[in-house]
């Protein structure tokens, strides 16, 4: 059994790739003052500077090192990220669970508002929170959070349904187990692996809005190194300084294609007829 | 035909619920918002009766529940009151600008739409094989960018590199192409995906099987009874994808200097003018809503399982 | 000899896995004459759906036929361009599943359903509605005219069975194929399809291959039967003959496993052992690690099939040469 996990993992191509994209991110992460030959705030003369040994892609209008910017910009989006899947998993998670047990009005309810969360683009949405709540670097992963967590609900509310009616859960509850018992020792467990799946692949495109609100001028302020940030600052030298959006925009691919790629590899692992 | 109406009627019902439930969320965020709006709009120097006057025009003295019925009534008489930034009535700058996000999203929607659905036929036809594999990564890729970076990308290349297409703003059909391009190639790789899973689920159908032991040629089944099923969900999503893409939207609009809602309500949000920020919000969820209703009916009409749930 | 619908020479399928080549359907031989109903039984996985999928040659990937040749009105089918097929296909042969929920497009009326399969020849829309309109009256469908404009989901299994049936012989095919074709269902409205099956068949004349692993089935309404076991046909004979003289000792396993109303033990045998694994090389007899009277000749030598007694073929080795074997 144990073999057969091992050549299917050397067999998914696509989990490698997004495993070694993953781990190349995290590695960045861990080490960043390491990598970077600056800090991120540090500015020097040399303004809009074309990329050179000294900064490999260039520097800002305030004389700041892309590079180094980029590299210590992947702890913000990184972190945003996870905070963000972690708080949409635990609400969307708890919603479904207790729609899908309890059904009749909760589930209706539930429903209900899942439905109209899903009527307002989830990114206007994220921008009115962070309007609300002030434009800092938790109000955004805050914000995705709220606008993100159907998605976990719909899916777990539709498993839960069908694991409710299994048999030794039906016995269990003519034992007399309390609802809570029965959701923590036997629906949660089954449900394990399509939260693992449903986060993985949330992370992905919880950077991208993180990534996006930063763009819009919404999430960590200068002369914090959101990626999103450092991009919109460069389109207007567009012309005259083009290398200032390419250090961003590949450091944004290759993190959400690799996380992508893991997703999808995880899914195709655990569970590949689940529908996301 | 009588369950069609109901079913229709039942959506309609909740659509208006939605709507409303919406407005409560609208109102409840602008609440919550930091500053008096009045304080915001008026000079320093108006006098405290001038500000209470003010106020009990638009009816902020009363407390919050009648002021959500004010504010409420005003909405459906298309009045989102004035803008403190601009000065100006926000339902006309919303109509001056609703247009040009309109024709943004829908040109979006048509290259999306017409570039996914052959391509992931394609691929569910040649599972497996170089073509699906090299289009499925091709979507990954794509579905992994942002979109404000692929703006950035085709405007170094077409508009200042090239030169053939113009760089930002609107100036005619022509600037229309990179922002629609922008807006509809990351958005491909999801109907890419569901056509392809559509098609390769149905095609394991028994009743396919049964259409090919009537007798009906392979081209014939492809269409009638493989695409006919395959397309029911992707229709759908169809509609149930225009939140999505105005969320884009507002991104793409923003790089491409696009004269749309997206980027008056960026302006808005970078002004603290909630008057702004709520219209808009409103405006699009009417038309997700509207969207949301649309696709059920038609999921409704192609599914005839589904008039019955 | 009367004269034969369809002769099957060596048919083989083989499925292509990753543990290897599956032979699904290996080298099987049968025919099947003209009016009669003959019956595949066997254990599920044997081979025998497999079977009947490729006579139609809608064998989907990764399985292919590798080899034989199946006569048809004096052509090989298996030689006849895609085109061709599909123009044998429900002319000619029909065939009807097991699960007659899944076996209809659900977004189209049965009375749409029907049509679309008459109207491949070019026939006009009138006329295709009043043979189908027919037809269903034939099943015995009550309520014809508004059945007709009926979804699949709105009507019963045993009904949805019927009109699988009337959409098969309506273009009055030489061959019909029925793939378990009551096993989906209730077991009092079984009875009746195989009733309607038999009287359909009387009606117009067609000639049944039904594959089923139940030989009551068989036994109400089969004139020949062929056993198949693990991708072989192992014994073929008269219904009768092959009941009252079964010689392959996995046939007379298979009657013993039968209940019947009077068999005196309380409890019904069964066979021991499983089913090999198809996709590994082997040598002798499928049966033989299961066999109860197996000879050292089994594990070397595959069996071929024999004739035992007048039309009664047998692939064993106890019955070459006819050595008295162990009863």
């Amino acid at each position: 059994m144990r073999k057969e996990k091992l050549r299917f993992i050397l067999n998914n191509k696509m989990f490698i790739i997004g495993s070694i994209l993953f781990f190349a991110v995290v590695l960045v992460v861990i080490f960043a003052p390491l990598i970077a030959p600056h800090t991120y705030a540090e500015q020097s003369s040399m303004r809009l500077a074309a990329p050179c040994s000294e900064y490999p892609f260039g520097t800002d209008q305030y004389g700041r090192c892309i590079f180094s910017r980029v590299i210590y910009g992947s702890r913000i989006a990184l972190s945003v990220g996870i905070v963000a899947v972690i708080i949409e998993t635990l609400i969307g998670v708890t919603l479904g669970i207790v729609a899908g047990y309890y059904g009749k009005a909760i589930d209706k309810i539930v429903l209900f508002i899942t439905d109209t969360t899903w009527s307002i683009p989830p990114i206007i949405l994220a921008m009115a929170i962070v309007l609300m709540m002030g434009s800092s670097a938790q109000n955004v992963a805050i914000a995705i959070a709220v606008v993100s967590w159907a998605q976990f609900t719909k899916i777990v509310r539709a498993k839960v349904q069908s694991l409710k009616n299994l048999s030794y859960i039906e016995a269990a509850k003519i034992y007399g187990e309390t609802d809570l018992s029965i959701i923590l020792r036997y629906i949660l467990p089954n449900l394990v692996s399509t939260i693992i799946i449903l986060a993985t692949l949330a992370l992905p495109s919880a950077i991208l809005s993180t990534t996006s609100m930063g763009f819009l001028g919404l999430g960590a302020q200068q002369p914090q190194p959101d990626w999103g940030m450092i991009l919109s600052d460069g389109i207007q030298f567009i012309k005259n300084a083009p290398w200032i959006t390419m250090a961003p925009g590949l450091a944004i691919v290759w993190t959400v294609l690799g996380f992508n790629l893991l997703g999808e590899g995880v899914k195709e692992m655990l569970d590949p007829r689940l529908k996301v | 035909m009588n369950d069609i109406i109901r079913y229709i009627a039942k959506r309609l019902v909740i659509g208006v619920l939605v709507v409303l439930f919406v407005t409560v969320l609208i109102f409840a965020i602008m609440q919550a918002m930091p500053g008096d709006p009045v304080d915001l709009m008026v000079d320093t120097r108006v006098s405290a009766e001038k500000v209470m006057e003010i106020k009990a025009q638009w009816g902020l003295d009363k407390p919050p529940v009648v002021q959500y019925f004010y504010w409420l009534g005003n909405i459906f008489q298309g009045d989102f009151g004035t803008s403190i930034s601009l000065k100006q009535n926000v339902t006309d700058l919303i109509a001056q600008r609703l247009p040009y996000t309109l024709m943004l999203t829908g040109a979006a929607l048509i290259i999306e739409y017409l570039l996914a659905i052959p391509l992931g036929l394609l691929a569910a036809v040649r599972k497996n094989r170089l073509t699906d594999k090299a289009l499925t990564i091709t979507t990954v890729v794509l579905w992994s960018m942002p979109p404000f970076w692929l703006g950035v990308l085709l405007m170094m290349i077409f508009s200042i590199k090239l030169n053939v297409l113009p760089l930002s703003g609107y100036s005619g059909f022509i600037s229309l192409i990179l922002p629609a391009l922008t807006l509809a190639l990351p958005a491909l790789a999801q109907i890419f995906r569901l056509t392809r899973s559509e098609v390769l689920d149905v095609m394991d159908e028994k009743y396919v099987t049964t259409a090919y032991a009537k007798g009906i040629d392979n081209r014939k089944v492809l269409i009638k009874h493989v695409l006919r099923n395959a397309l029911i969900p992707v229709t759908v999503m169809f509609f149930l994808s225009l939140p999505w893409l105005i969320g884009g939207a507002v991104v793409v609009e923003n790089v491409f200097a696009w004269p749309g809602m997206g980027q008056l309500l960026w302006k808005g949000i970078a002004k603290q003018d909630f008057v702004i920020v709520q219209g808009i919000i409103f405006v699009i969820t009417i038309l997700t809503v509207i969207c949301n209703i649309i696709g059920d009916m038609i999921s409704g009409i192609l599914d005839p399982r589904i008039r019955l749930e | 000899m009367k004269d034969k619908v369809i002769d099957i020479k060596e048919l083989c399928v083989d499925f292509h896995t990753q543990g290897g080549i599956v032979k699904a359907v290996d080298h099987v031989s049968f025919d099947i004459r003209k009016g009669e109903v003959f019956a595949l039984v066997g254990e599920s996985g044997c081979g025998k759906s497999t079977t009947a999928m490729g006579i139609m040659q809608l064998i989907r990937s990764p399985g292919t036929i590798s080899g034989g040749e199946v006569h048809f009105e004096g052509r090989d089918l298996l030689r006849l361009s895609a085109a061709e097929m599909t123009k044998v296909r429900g002319r000619e042969i029909g065939m009807i599943f097991q699960n007659p929920l899944d076996s209809l497009n659900p977004v189209y009326t049965i009375g749409g359903q029907m049509m679309e399969g008459l109207m491949v020849e070019k026939m006009d829309k009138k006329e295709a509605y009043q043979i189908a309109f027919d037809m269903l009256r034939d099943v015995k469908i009550s309520d014809v005219e508004s059945r007709m404009k009926s979804y699949p989901h709105e009507i019963s299994g045993g009904m949805r069975q019927r009109v699988m049936i009337g959409m098969m012989l309506c273009r009055n095919p030489k061959l019909l194929i029925a793939d378990e074709p009551t096993t989906a269902l209730d077991v009092t409205i079984q009875a009746g399809i195989i009733q309607l099956m038999n009287e359909l068949r009387q009606k117009y004349g067609s000639a049944v291959l039904i594959i089923t692993h139940d030989f009551g089935i068989v036994a109400d309404i089969a004139d020949r039967v062929g056993v198949m076991y693990a991708g072989n046909l192992i014994e073929v004979g008269e219904v009768t003959e092959i009941f009252d003289h079964p010689k392959h000792p996995y046939t007379r396993l298979l009657m013993k496993a039968l209940p019947t109303i009077t068999k005196e033990e309380g409890r019904l045998e069964t066979i021991k052992g499983t089913v090999p694994n198809l996709a590994e090389e082997r040598q002798g007899c499928n049966f033989a690690d299961r066999c109860p009277s197996c000879l050292p000749q089994c594990r070397e030598k595959k069996p071929v099939l024999l004739e035992v007694a007048s039309g009664h073929l047998c692939a064993c080795h106890l019955e070459e040469g006819g050595s008295n074997h162990a009863r």
